[in-house]
């Protein structure tokens, strides 16, 4: 036991055969020869009832309780051994079908019954022993004869039972105990079939012959037989590895021991080996009744131990449901809540006990509480899956009636051909939450933006009217006061048409500057030094500035618009700028990485470092509107538009050395149509 | 010229616009003269001469603003088109507006063409000159 002990699998097997066991029982099977050894004597006297003895006993006058008593020592020894045999196998077949109850082995059944059958051979033989059961055949021999024939019965009963067992392969309890039941039946056909032959048998043989080695020939039959049952009863052993397989080997020796002591020893009833030979047989019958025990025991021990491990198992399980962060619940394939975990309890407010056994549709808001049925159904019939295996964002309704956003994830189980699903249910108010406000920040910044946008359309468009009547009033005023006003009014009038046209600029370029880059969609594809040839011309350049392309630009194909722009305002920029008796503006460009990138240099005064960075902001300018005009939004054009399509453009330069500005236009411009201007 | 004088109906909200108009007619030493309507309902009024207005003499050729008070130059173009008296009228728009949505409104109604109030300081001179051109040149209804 104590070695069996520490394993965990559920079958009931042994892991080696109990040799302790064994040689115990070897030791008590040859414990009486020795004591014979040792001088000791352990049989009857012969049986002195008979008639002569009795008449003689009457006429000497002294026939005595304690003298028939003594008379029938033999019978009654007999008698109570063979009982215990009897009591011992009917007992056995009990302790049998709790074994199989247990194990689900249908060779404990059988062996149980072949042995409740052999016992019932051994009851019938000691009842005739004792007169109980009248027979036809003469006593004396019907003895030997009843005993030789349970003898080979019981080894028999065993084989046959082995051998059934061993092809017996089905664990099904159902079929297994129709089954057992059938050879069960057979066995006790067989039994009482043999005990009504022997009943009517009129006449015997010779079965014991005193003074020969061989003294009980007969019993040369069973004790061959259990011999060869061991092959057997090894290979139901091997076959299923427990201590009932392997006390049917053990009980073998108790078996051979006992018919040597019959066949080799016993010269008539009730002598010492006949005395022994009766003994080992309640050892023999002792045997496969402790495998059973042994066992039974050990079966209901890994049974309790494998409880417990379910239960800590269970425990451990639940403890993991009811930590979970998530809400997990389970349902039937109807829809009932079979459990609900503790953050469930948090989630919706409902207690285990308020939701389990109710539909999961009163955790659920409408409309998905209405769906929820119909896609039960739907699943069942067509299996179509809306969210089993997929996960989705839903709505759950707490107890108070709150909806509250969840992710939902559905798995379906299969356990022992019934089908729950279980869901897990994550809180998503929080995440909801800062979406919803995310998306109503990207809104407002949306509309901000729109907003500023047409502001800058609308205010450039409409605010140039009342600008053109200004420069007309101007005009005429010039126009018709030019006999009578003096050079300082006359000046005063050009300055106001001055700023008044500066205004327009200033307007049209934050109009550009609104649109910066939406002409791309309808755009051509141009060579650069061909689109810089076209900007050359609408700029009006002067005479003493050059602006040259040099030949790369010839291999490269770029969309005209917006390049047109960019190009337009950093030449005009550099054209603008040039303080110079002879300007140089060189543009080159290559592809480089993911850009194509351009260089728009020239020899003008420079730009202070400081100013890298602002010259890119709106209404910035480095120098006074008076003495180069300006509106400072060329280069912030520049910017937003390369932004827009996913560029950059950078600058460098330092004062004096003239200023180099760097394009990165990307060979897959990205196409953020975020601004959609008003259309008037 | 045996030409009859050309009569100009200048329809403009404006009153900057309109005198702009004018000083670039005289500037140009056009003397045809010029009737001016606030809007499109006094534009009507001067056509059809209800109201206590001088109804304009033939031929004549109407010069229309698209956004005024009362009744824009689209709406004014409709009323003129559906006028049996009218409607064959030669009209020019002449706005601020760039809106491709009016051009085809105003083409749709038999404009003789849409123009675009040039930026400040051109003072219409081409636009005044085309005029000049296009009634000498074109025969009227």
């Amino acid at each position: 036991m104590s070695d069996t002990k520490e394993e965990n699998q559920l079958d009931f097997g042994v892991n080696s055969f109990p040799i302790k066991f064994l040689v115990s029982v070897f030791l008590i099977s040859i414990s009486p020869a020795l004591l014979n050894v040792l001088g000791l004597d352990l049989g009857c006297a012969p049986s002195e009832l008979n008639i002569e003895n009795i008449a003689k006993w009457h006429l000497n006058g002294n026939i005595t309780a304690d003298r028939i008593f003594a008379a029938l020592s033999g019978n009654l020894h007999h008698l109570i051994l063979e009982w215990s045999s009897v009591m011992v196998a009917t007992t056995t077949i009990f302790i049998a079908f709790s074994h199989f109850s247990t194990t689900k082995d249908v060779s404990s059944p059988i062996i149980g019954a072949a042995i409740l059958c052999s016992g019932f051979m051994d009851a019938f033989h000691t009842l005739a022993s004792v007169h109980m059961i009248s027979t036809i055949a003469d006593h004396s021999d019907f003895i030997p004869f009843t005993w030789t024939l349970t003898r080979t019965f019981n080894v028999g009963l065993l084989m046959l039972g082995a051998a059934i067992s061993l092809n017996l392969n089905i664990r099904n309890t159902k079929s297994g105990l129709i089954r057992i039941s059938f050879v069960t039946l057979i066995f006790i056909l067989i039994t009482c079939l043999s005990i009504y032959l022997a009943m009517n048998l009129e006449h015997l043989p010779q079965f014991i012959f005193p003074h020969q080695l061989v003294s009980r020939p007969y019993d040369i039959i069973p004790l061959t037989l259990f011999t060869l049952a061991f092959p057997i009863f090894w290979k139901l052993y091997k076959k299923t590895p427990n201590f009932l397989t392997a006390s049917l080997i053990v009980a073998l020796i108790p078996h051979v021991i006992l018919e040597l002591h019959m066949v080799f020893g016993s010269s008539q009833l009730f002598d010492n080996d006949f005395n022994i030979a009766h003994a080992l047989k309640i050892v023999a019958y002792l045997v496969p009744f402790l495998g059973f025990i042994l066992d039974y025991i050990r079966a209901h021990l890994i049974q309790e131990q494998t409880q417990e491990e379910l239960a800590e198992r269970r425990l451990r399980l639940q403890a993991v449901l009811d930590e979970a962060v998530d809400g997990i619940i389970t349902i039937d394939s109807k829809g009932v809540i079979e459990s609900f975990n503790a953050a469930c309890i948090k989630l919706f407010d409902y207690s285990p006990d308020e939701v389990i056994g109710k539909n999961i549709n009163t955790l659920m808001p409408e409309p998905y509480r209405k769906e929820h049925d119909q896609y039960l159904r739907n699943y069942h019939s067509t299996g179509d899956k809306k969210i089993i295996g997929i996960g989705r964002e839903v709505s759950g309704k707490k107890k108070d009636g709150t909806i509250f956003p969840i992710e939902l994830s559905v798995s379906q189980i299969e356990v022992r051909g019934k089908r729950i699903y279980s869901g897990i249910v994550r809180d998503i108010s929080a995440r909801k939450e800062s979406e919803n406000q995310l998306k109503t920040a990207v809104e407002d910044l949306q509309q901000t933006n729109q907003e500023l946008e047409s502001f800058a359309y609308v205010a450039s468009h409409d605010l140039k009217s009342p600008l053109r009547a200004i420069d007309n009033l101007a005009q005429w005023l010039d126009e018709d006061l030019s006999e009578s006003l003096d050079d300082e009014n006359r000046n005063r009038l050009k300055q106001l048409r001055g700023r008044v046209l500066r205004l327009e600029n200033l307007l049209d370029d934050l109009l550009e500057f609104s649109k910066g880059g939406q002409e791309f969609d309808d755009t051509e594809i141009i060579r650069p030094d061909r689109l810089i040839e076209e900007v050359k011309e609408i700029l009006n350049i002067p005479n003493h500035i050059k602006v040259e392309t040099t030949q790369e630009l010839k291999t490269i194909k770029i969309p005209r618009m917006p390049l047109e722009q960019i190009f337009q305002n950093l030449i005009s920029n550099a054209v603008k700028h040039n303080d110079k008796k002879n300007g140089h503006i060189t543009i080159s460009g290559e592809t480089s990485g993911p850009y194509v990138e351009f260089r728009v240099s020239d020899n003008g005064p420079g730009i202070e470092e400081k100013f890298h960075e602002k010259i890119f902001e709106m209404f910035q300018t480095l120098r006074s509107r008076d003495d180069v005009e300006g509106s400072g939004m060329g280069l912030a054009l520049v910017k937003k538009i390369l932004y827009r399509f996913g560029g950059k453009v950078r600058v460098e330069s330092e004062p004096g050395k003239g200023a180099t500005f760097f394009v990165y236009w990307p060979l897959n411009p990205k196409i953020s149509k975020n601004t959609s201007r008003r259309s008037k | 010229m045996d030409v009859k004088t050309v009569n100009i109906l200048l329809v403009e909200d404006d009153e900057i616009d309109a005198e702009g108009v004018r000083r670039a007619f005289k500037k140009h030493k056009i003397a045809n003269p010029i009737y001016h309507a606030q809007d499109g309902v006094e534009a009507l009024e001067i056509l059809r001469g209800e109201n206590g207005k001088e109804k304009i003499p033939e031929p004549k050729l109407l010069l229309v603003d698209i956004n005024m008070p009362r009744m824009n130059g689209i709406e004014l173009l409709q009323e003129i088109r559906k006028d049996d008296k009218l409607n064959k009228c030669i009209a020019f728009i002449l706005t601020t507006s760039k809106s491709e949505e009016d051009k085809y409104k105003a083409y749709d109604l038999n404009v003789a063409g849409y123009l675009i109030k040039s930026n400040v300081g051109h003072n219409f001179i081409e636009m005044i000159k085309m005029l000049d051109h296009y009634w000498t040149v074109v025969e009227f209804p």
